[in-house]
C-alpha cells in the first residue's frame, strides 16, 4: 500500500480532512444529505425536456449503483465484481413478479428482496475466501449469472429477456432510485458516526486484526452485503422498469462491472460523497462525448484511476 | 506453589504446531497462575515463541493440544473467540489500522465498552498519546504505533496481553517509557506475557519465565533462577544476563 509522503503538496491536498475522527463531519453529511434530498425531490419537476430528465435519471442510476457498491466493497475492502448481478437479480425478479400477476409494489419488493439473498450470496463467498481470491470468485458469479440469464428462459426469458407487462411512469423510477441513493447513503453517514463503522473499515485494514480485538468480521460483512444486494436490487427493479424489460445485454453489460470499482476508487473508498461526485461527472462526461467520441470517457475513467491510485493510498 | 484462588490465567497442554514435515512446537505444557503478573517467553529465533503466541491469539490453529484461559478451552483458529474469552495482543511488528486515526484506532475495538471515548482518552492519556489522538495511524512512528497497539489492546480489558517483542526496534528510551507503562498497568492488575530478545527488559520486568529452543520447552521458573540454568545460558543467551541479573543473583 502506497503511503502518503509528507512535503509534497497534491498529497497533502488530497490527504486533507482525513485523519480525525470518523464522526466529526457526521453533522455536515446529514445537512448535505438533507439538501440533496431536496434537491432530488425537486429536480424532475424543473422546467427540462425528456431527454435532461433521461440524463438526470442516468446521473442518478449510477451514482446509485456506485454508492451501494461503497456500502459494500468500500467499506470492507472486499472488491466485488458481481454488482450486476445484484441489479439483475433485482430487475429479473420484480418482472417475474409481475408477469406472474403481483402488484407493482409486491414484484418491488420481491426484487428488492430477491437482491438481499443475492448479497448473502457474495456474504457467504467472503467468509473464507479473502481479498484476491474473493474478487476472483466475484467475476466468476457474474459470468456464471449472465449465462443462467440466457438459459433459464421460464424465469427470466432467456435470450429475448422479459418485457415489463405494465406501463409505468418515470417519476417511479427516478424516485425508487432516488431513495435506493438516499437511505444508502444515509448508511454510510450513520456507519462512519457509530463505533460499528470502524469495525467495518478495520475490516478492510486488516481483517485478522479486527477479529483479534473482537469485531465480528463475518455477521458485519453479511450485513453489509446484504443491505447493499437489497438495496441494488430495489435499483434493478426500478431500474428494469425504466428500461421496459430485463435483458442479459442491459443488465449484465461489461462497463457495469468495473463502473463501481472504478469510480469509488476515484471518489474514494468508504467516502460518503466522492464516489456519488465521481459516478455523476463521468455520467455527464459520458453523455457530453456520446456523438463525438463515444468510447474515449473509458480511457478518461481508466486514467483518473490510474492518477488518484498514484497520488493517494487506496 | 500457586496461592491464586481459580484457575490459571492461561494454561497450555500438549501444544503441538507442525507445518508439512516441520515442527514448530513439539508438546508443549506450560500455565501462568493468577501469583504473578508478568511473565515471559525467550529463546532463540525459531524456537516457537511467536507460533505460540499466534495459537492463543487463534492466529493459527494447533496441530494438537488444549488451550484453557480461566479455566474455560479456547477454540483453536479463531482470533476472535480467543479475544472474547480474554486474549488480547500486540504484534512484533505494529499491525493498527492505518487509515484510521488514532483514536478510532482505539474505538475499532470498543465493543461492548459503557463509555468507549472516555476509556479511549484514558488510554491513550496513560501512553501519552493523547496530542496524536486525530493524527493518521499509518503516519506514526514505529514506536509510537506500539504504544497506540498497547491502548488499544487494553481497550478490550484482556484476561492477558501476549506482547511480542514490544521493545524490538525502537530507541531505548521509548523501551523505558514502555517499561513504566507495563509496571503502572501491572499495578491496576493488567497480566502481561512477553517474547522479548532484550534479556535485560526480561529480568527487569518479568517474574516467571519461559524458555523454548527448537519447539520445546527447556525451562521454566522464577525470572531470576531460569536466567542462570546453564542449560538456558548454553541454548539461548550464550553468555550471563547483564547488570540486571547480576544484581539479583548477588543479593540471592
Amino acid at each position: 500500500m502506497t503511503t502518503i509522503v509528507a512535503g509534497r503538496p497534491l498529497q497533502r491536498l488530497l490527504a486533507a480532512g482525513r485523519g480525525g475522527t470518523l464522526s466529526e463531519r457526521t453533522p455536515a453529511h446529514l445537512v448535505t444529505l438533507g439538501l440533496v434530498t431536496v434537491a432530488l425531490l425537486v429536480a424532475p419537476h424543473l422546467n427540462v425536456n425528456s431527454y435532461h430528465l433521461t440524463v438526470l435519471y442516468y446521473v442518478l442510476f449510477y451514482a446509485a449503483f456506485t454508492q451501494t457498491w461503497n456500502l459494500s466493497s468500500g467499506m470492507t475492502g472486499y472488491l466485488s465484481f458481481a454488482h450486476p448481478f445484484l441489479l439483475a437479480a433485482g430487475g429479473y425478479a420484480a418482472l417475474f413478479g409481475l408477469h406472474r400477476g403481483l402488484g407493482l409494489s409486491a414484484a418491488i419488493a420481491l426484487g428488492a428482496g430477491i437482491g438481499l439473498l443475492a448479497g448473502g450470496v457474495l456474504a457467504l463467498t467472503s467468509v473464507r475466501a479473502r481479498h484476491l481470491v474473493f474478487g476472483f470468485l466475484t467475476l466468476f458469479i457474474v459470468m456464471a449469472m449472465e449465462i443462467v440469464a440466457e438459459l433459464w428462459t421460464p424465469v427470466t426469458g432467456g435470450v429475448s429477456g422479459l418485457i415489463a407487462p405494465k406501463f409505468t411512469s418515470f417519476e417511479l423510477s427516478y424516485y425508487l432510485t432516488a431513495v435506493a441513493l438516499l437511505v444508502t447513503t444515509l448508511a454510510i453517514v450513520l456507519l462512519r458516526s457509530r463505533i460499528v463503522g470502524r469495525e467495518v473499515l478495520a475490516i478492510r485494514d486488516d481483517e485478522d486484526v479486527a477479529a483479534s480485538v473482537g469485531i465480528n468480521t463475518s455477521m458485519l460483512k453479511a450485513l453489509l452485503f446484504g443491505a447493499a444486494g437489497g438495496l441494488t436490487g430495489l435499483i434493478g427493479a426500478s431500474h428494469v422498469l425504466f428500461l421496459g424489460s430485463a435483458h442479459p445485454n442491459n443488465l449484465f453489460p461489461l462497463h457495469l462491472i468495473v463502473l463501481p470499482l472504478a469510480l469509488t476508487l476515484v471518489g474514494g473508498a468508504s467516502r460518503v460523497w466522492g464516489p456519488l461526485l465521481a459516478a455523476g461527472g463521468y455520467t455527464l462526461l459520458t453523455e457530453m462525448l456520446r456523438v463525438s467520441a463515444p468510447t474515449i470517457h473509458l480511457i478518461i475513467l481508466g486514467a483518473a484511476v490510474v492518477l488518484v491510485a498514484r497520488l493517494r493510498s487506496i | 506453589m500457586s496461592t491464586h484462588a481459580g484457575p490459571p490465567v492461561l494454561e497450555i497442554r500438549h501444544l503441538t504446531v507442525s507445518f508439512g514435515g516441520l515442527t514448530a512446537l513439539a508438546d508443549v505444557s506450560l500455565s501462568l497462575d493468577g501469583d504473578q503478573a508478568i511473565w515471559g517467553l525467550v529463546g532463540p529465533n525459531g524456537s516457537g515463541k511467536t507460533t505460540l503466541f499466534n495459537c492463543v491469539s487463534g492466529m493459527i490453529r494447533p496441530t494438537g493440544g488444549q488451550i484453557l484461559v480461566n479455566g474455560r478451552p479456547l477454540r483453536t483458529g479463531s482470533p476472535r473467540a480467543a479475544s472474547r474469552l480474554g486474549i488480547g495482543r500486540t504484534f512484533q511488528s505494529p499491525r493498527l489500522f492505518e487509515r484510521m486515526s488514532v483514536l478510532d484506532n482505539l474505538l475499532a475495538a470498543s465493543r461492548g465498552e459503557r463509555r468507549p471515548t472516555q476509556r479511549a482518552e484514558e488510554l491513550l492519556e496513560l501512553v501519552e498519546m493523547t496530542a496524536h489522538r486525530r493524527a493518521l495511524a499509518g503516519q506514526l512512528s514505529i514506536g509510537q504505533k506500539k504504544l497506540v497497539e498497547l491502548a488499544r489492546v487494553l481497550m478490550r480489558r484482556p484476561a492477558v496481553v501476549l506482547l511480542d517483542e514490544i521493545a524490538a526496534g525502537v530507541h531505548p528510551r521509548m523501551v523505558e517509557r514502555i517499561e513504566g507503562y507495563l509496571r503502572t498497568l501491572r499495578a491496576q492488575g493488567v497480566r502481561f506475557f512477553l517474547v522479548e530478545h532484550d534479556v535485560e527488559m526480561v529480568a527487569r520486568l518479568c517474574e516467571r519465565l519461559f524458555v523454548l529452543d527448537r519447539g520445546r520447552l527447556i525451562a521454566e521458573g522464577p525470572c531470576q533462577e531460569v536466567l542462570r540454568d546453564p542449560q538456558v545460558v548454553s541454548a539461548y543467551l550464550g553468555r550471563p544476563a547483564g547488570p540486571a541479573a547480576e544484581g539479583a543473583r548477588d543479593a540471592a
